[in-house]
């Protein structure tokens, strides 16, 4: 990977990587040292990464330091991250959408991670499998307990629409 | 596919993770058109799809950027130009160095006075004396002595087989020789001194020994060859050579002495038998012939008839008719062949006999005596 390379792949992808761990730790800084720490990490590999599988790469790497800044820090809390990540990076929005959130900082780490991948970025089984070092039989199971997890919070009686 | 009421769940999460094909997505929606009363359930998963924040995103990513260090800079030109010289860099590099100096002519000086810093080595110092230095391998010289060792064994192996060869072809010749009626010459004092076998001297202790081993054999000698008898002597002569021998042997005597108390009617008598059986005399000469160096200057003409006799042994426990002497017709090179140390003997002696130097003079001296 060259330097071009490289920087079209920071063009490309830092926005859906910042999204990705945003949406998880709720915090734009730790957020913003997560994707800093991936690029930086790939542009030392530089010349063992490939540029159709730079994207793949950095989401590997991204959600693995992720995971370990959660587990060192164990500073996210659900109501504090919440009202914050709703201040900094919202703007009032449908009723649905809020509820949905909610719902989604409800998951575990692990299942919100496979929703955002799923949702946000459309990877497939597979491809969820790789980055987060699961089986593609494992993401499916915690996929669908997710959505169905989101779906019950949605029907609840004080949040029907 | 066979989606039903059962397990419509699973596939209405998997529409909406989007993992199912299109036809398996129509095969849904017509199950949901069958199904009015589920389509809300439907609409629900559905409704759990995150839609990316486009709004999400990083203000500025320039601190992401990178820029790839150059090759050469004001910050280490130094080292490469020491690179340069030292013609550690690839063309690439080097043109790109050359580039840097000619853009750069700050630098231009420092880059020739670190080509001026490399030494050129000087030829004319030669070492004085290379000879001294050379060195011949010594494994040229171990192939030349194995040569020679495997030669000096060949050659002693063929001396050996040679020597062999020849002792077997003497004896041939002395025995062609020896029946050919060639007369074994009598024993004299030098053969008796030296204890050689005769027919007179039963005492000699060389005899004694033979005519002992051979007594075993005594029998089947005389079964193998019935024409062959002991000579009866008379019983005078047989009284006074008992006598006589018995003494002598008590004495302990010279032999030579022995050899003169022998009575030579005796003697005559122990060949007559003798003298009618040819094949005996043959052999017998032949023993005579090989046992021992003979004097002609001491022979006694009656005891010269002794070349005739057989083997002897005295007997101490026989009788006195006579019978302490048992006289065999085996020859003495039948006794030495049956014995490994006589045959070493033998040997030694043939080796001396055959000594080529020794052989020489004999030769020479049998010229002068012819």
């Amino acid at each position: 990977m060259t330097e071009k390379e490289f920087n079209d792949c920071v063009n490309l992808y830092a926005d859906n990587v910042y999204r990705f761990i945003l949406k998880n730790l709720r915090h734009e800084d730790d957020a913003k040292d997560v994707v800093q720490a991936a690029f930086e990490k790939m542009w030392i590999n530089r010349d063992k990464v490939e540029t159709e599988r730079s994207k793949s790469y950095l989401f590997t790497v991204a959600y693995h330091q992720m995971i370990d800044l959660i587990r060192k820090n164990k500073r996210v809390t659900l109501e504090e991250d919440f009202s914050s990540s709703t201040k900094t990076t919202r703007e009032p929005q449908h009723q649905l959408k809020k509820i949905l959130n909610e719902a989604l900082y409800r998951l575990s780490e692990t299942q919100r991670s496979l929703v955002l991948l799923k949702d946000y970025e459309g990877y497939s089984y597979e491809e969820i499998a790789v980055i987060t070092s699961l089986s593609v039989s494992q993401v499916k199971v915690y996929l669908h307990r997710a959505r169905i997890q989101l779906k019950t919070y949605l029907v609840k009686p004080e949040n029907v629409l | 596919m066979n989606i039903n009421r059962n397990n419509y769940e699973e596939y209405f999460l998997l529409y909406a993770d989007n993992e199912l094909t299109p036809t398996e997505k129509k095969v849904v929606e017509i199950f949901l058109q069958e199904n009015v009363d589920l389509k809300e359930e439907f609409l629900m998963i559905q409704m759990t799809v995150n839609s990316p924040e486009k709004e999400m995103k990083l203000s500025d990513k320039s601190f992401l950027l990178k820029k790839e260090p150059a090759f050469i800079s004001e910050n280490n030109y130094e080292e490469i130009f020491v690179l340069y010289y030292d013609n550690e860099l690839s063309e690439e590099q080097k043109k790109q160095t050359e580039k840097f100096v000619t853009e750069t002519p700050k630098f231009e000086s420092e880059f020739e006075l670190i080509g001026k810093a490399k030494l050129e080595s000087d030829n004319s110092v030669v070492y004085p004396n290379k000879k001294e230095l050379y060195r011949k391998e010594k494994s040229g010289k171990v192939i030349p002595l194995v040569l020679w060792r495997s030669l000096a064994a060949a050659v002693f192996v063929g001396f050996g087989l040679w020597i062999t060869v020849f002792y077997f072809n003497k004896n041939d010749v002395h025995q062609l020789a020896t029946s050919l009626n060639q007369p074994a010459k009598p024993v004299t004092k030098e053969a008796i001194k030296g204890n050689k076998i005769t027919a007179e001297n039963p005492e000699n202790t060389d005899a004694s020994i033979i005519a002992s081993t051979e007594h075993k054999e005594q029998e089947n000698i005389k079964e193998d060859k019935p024409e062959i008898k002991t000579p009866v002597l008379p019983e005078e002569t047989i009284k006074k050579e008992s006598i006589a021998k018995t003494e002598e042997k008590i004495k302990d005597e010279p032999a030579v002495e022995k050899i003169k108390t022998v009575n030579p009617q005796i003697e005559l008598a122990m060949n007559e038998p003798v003298k009618e059986l040819p094949e005996p005399i043959e052999r017998t000469g032949n023993s005579l012939q090989n046992n021992a160096a003979v004097n002609d200057n001491q022979i006694d003409p009656d005891i010269s008839k002794a070349n005739y006799a057989h083997t002897a042994s005295y007997i101490s426990d026989a009788d006195q008719n006579n019978d302490n002497y048992v006289f065999y017709d085996v020859s003495t090179e039948e006794f030495r062949k049956s014995k490994v140390g006589g045959f070493l003997k033998k040997v030694k002696r043939i080796v001396e006999r055959t000594n080529p130097i020794a052989r020489l003079l004999g030769d020479e001296e049998q010229i002068a005596a012819k």
